[in-house]
């Protein structure tokens, strides 16, 4: 054999090699649920399949509050998760944005129809100025989910598996200043507008969202481990998450949206949380008191109510980003709540719902 | 994404790695007859492993089907490493404005998805 057969083979053996390694060190991640590693046996057994068949893939994590069980009335379980692992919780931070209202309202700092223009002057004369604190906690002020210029941008950071949202304060007050109402009183559901009237509410505190949440809402409640980072860069080692099919996404933080989806908590804090808005001791709790005018039950400072015939009313809310997903749900009359957390964007609706409504066996 | 798409896109990956296999070792009528379409062809299967990485879910599909993607893929980049010299750059002249159109468009595309997976990490 000459050299000048020889070396086309050796550099097609080594390409191939090449071809090989690469192709076999880049493997696709392909997450399945965890097995039950934390937290109580029954209640894992009691979920386990309701939350594989929902599309749960690596991590979840979910409490369970009786309050007829007095202190040990509070049940955790995690697949892959304990009590301290951190997930983003998406859009359940705006009920706490809710709360917050409720809490400025009996405090006399804010009137729920005073205009979002009289505490945010930057908008004063504006569309979005002219609409109530009120109608943004229950999506019914006509401002449009997000704003309309971060439609395309949006669309190719989720395509990206990106944060979507990393407007400035400054730059949200911008674009809310450009935005026309849609179908003012009637339901849409607005990140744009609950993110506004967190910064309202923050504004005539005299102080941030971040740490309007952290004095009023999460210091008293004890969520230690429960927290909004605004920039993705600040973010140490965060728990990965998943789309529905099993694409990793990046972290969301979500910036000046915040007060929308931004708070990122543990189940261990968010135990303690339904617990709380069960026995009324949580800030602001009488913001779920249905007293609004509203579709689809968003008739509550940003908690949806649902009445059922053959079942309890339920509280709730939901919350997604790009890899997560989260719902609480409570039986106020009856004293029960649950809340499940979980590294896909994937909802688990009947897990909590489930629970809340027929417990499980112990 | 759904589970039938990324399965969609999973054999399709496998379905082109085999084709790219049997264009660099084939018979005469299938084979790659240039270098620009060897070039042409080895990028555009990168660019759809890179989109199948990236922008599949492979929870709901089976990593075998990678696996035999990449090994073909691999047999196939064999083939054109050892064919490559002995090819033309370009295989005519007939309609070569078109079949540059072709490429370009072709380059849009793979550079498009290869940004974009590139901005996803």
């Amino acid at each position: 054999m000459t050299r000048n057969t020889t070396l086309p083979r050796v550099v097609a053996a080594v390409t191939a090699a090449v071809v090989l390694t690469v192709g076999l060190t880049t493997l696709p991640p392909s997450p399945h649920l965890q097995p039950h590693t934390s937290g109580d046996a029954a209640l894992a057994r009691a979920v386990e399949r309701t939350a594989r068949d929902q599309g749960a893939l690596d991590r979840v994590a979910l409490a369970y509050v009786d309050l007829e069980d007095g202190p040990d009335g509070t049940v955790t379980t995690g697949f892959g998760a304990d009590d301290d692992t951190e997930f983003e919780i998406g859009s359940l931070t705006k009920t706490f944005t809710g709360n917050l209202l409720q809490v400025a309202v009996e405090r006399g700092e804010v009137t729920p129809d005073q205009t979002l223009g009289s505490v945010l002057t930057e908008l004063a004369g504006t569309p979005a100025g002219g609409v109530t604190l009120e109608t943004l906690s229950n999506h019914t002020s006509g401002l449009p989910g997000a704003p309309v210029e971060m439609l395309p941008s949006l669309y190719v950071a989720v395509t990206t598996n990106r944060d979507p949202y990393e407007a400035s304060l400054d730059e949200l007050l911008a674009m809310a200043g450009r935005q026309e109402l849609v179908s003012p009183g009637r339901y849409v559901y607005s990140n744009l507008g609950m993110s506004l009237l967190g910064h309202a509410l923050a504004r005539v505190a005299g102080t941030t969202y971040v740490d309007l949440l952290q004095d009023r809402m999460l210091d008293p409640l004890g969520m230690t481990s429960t927290r909004v980072v605004l920039e993705d860069a600040d973010l140490d080692d965060p728990t990965t998450g998943w789309s529905a099919s099993g694409i990793a996404q990046q972290p969301w933080s979500l910036a000046a949206f915040a007060p929308a989806g931004g708070i990122r908590s543990t189940v261990g804090d968010m135990a303690r949380y339904v617990r709380a808005l069960l026995d009324g001791t949580a800030p602001g709790a009488a913001a779920m008191d249905p007293h609004l005018e509203g579709e689809l039950g968003a008739v509550a400072y940003a908690w949806l109510v649902l009445e059922q015939d053959d079942a309890p009313t339920l509280t709730l809310h939901n919350g997604q980003t790009g890899g997560f997903a989260s719902y609480l749900a409570l039986d106020r009359a009856g004293g029960r709540g649950a809340v499940v957390l979980s590294n896909t964007a994937s909802q688990l609706p009947d897990v909590a719902v489930g629970l809340v409504e027929n417990g499980y066996d112990r | 994404m759904t589970a039938t798409t990324s399965l969609t896109v999973a054999l399709a990956l496998v379905a082109f790695a085999a084709l790219y296999a049997a264009r660099a070792w084939g018979p005469e009528r299938l084979r790659l007859k240039d270098r620009t379409g060897a070039v042409a062809e080895s990028v555009g299967l990168l660019t759809l492993f890179v989109l199948s990485r990236t922008f599949v879910g492979w929870a709901g599909v089976s990593v075998l089907l990678w696996v035999a993607a990449v090994a073909l893929a691999a047999v196939g980049a064999a083939g054109v490493v050892l064919r490559f010299a002995a090819m033309p750059a370009w295989r005519t002249r007939r309609r070569r404005w078109l079949r540059g159109a072709r490429l370009v468009v072709a380059a849009l595309v793979c550079g498009t998805v290869l940004a974009l997976a590139a901005s996803s990490y």
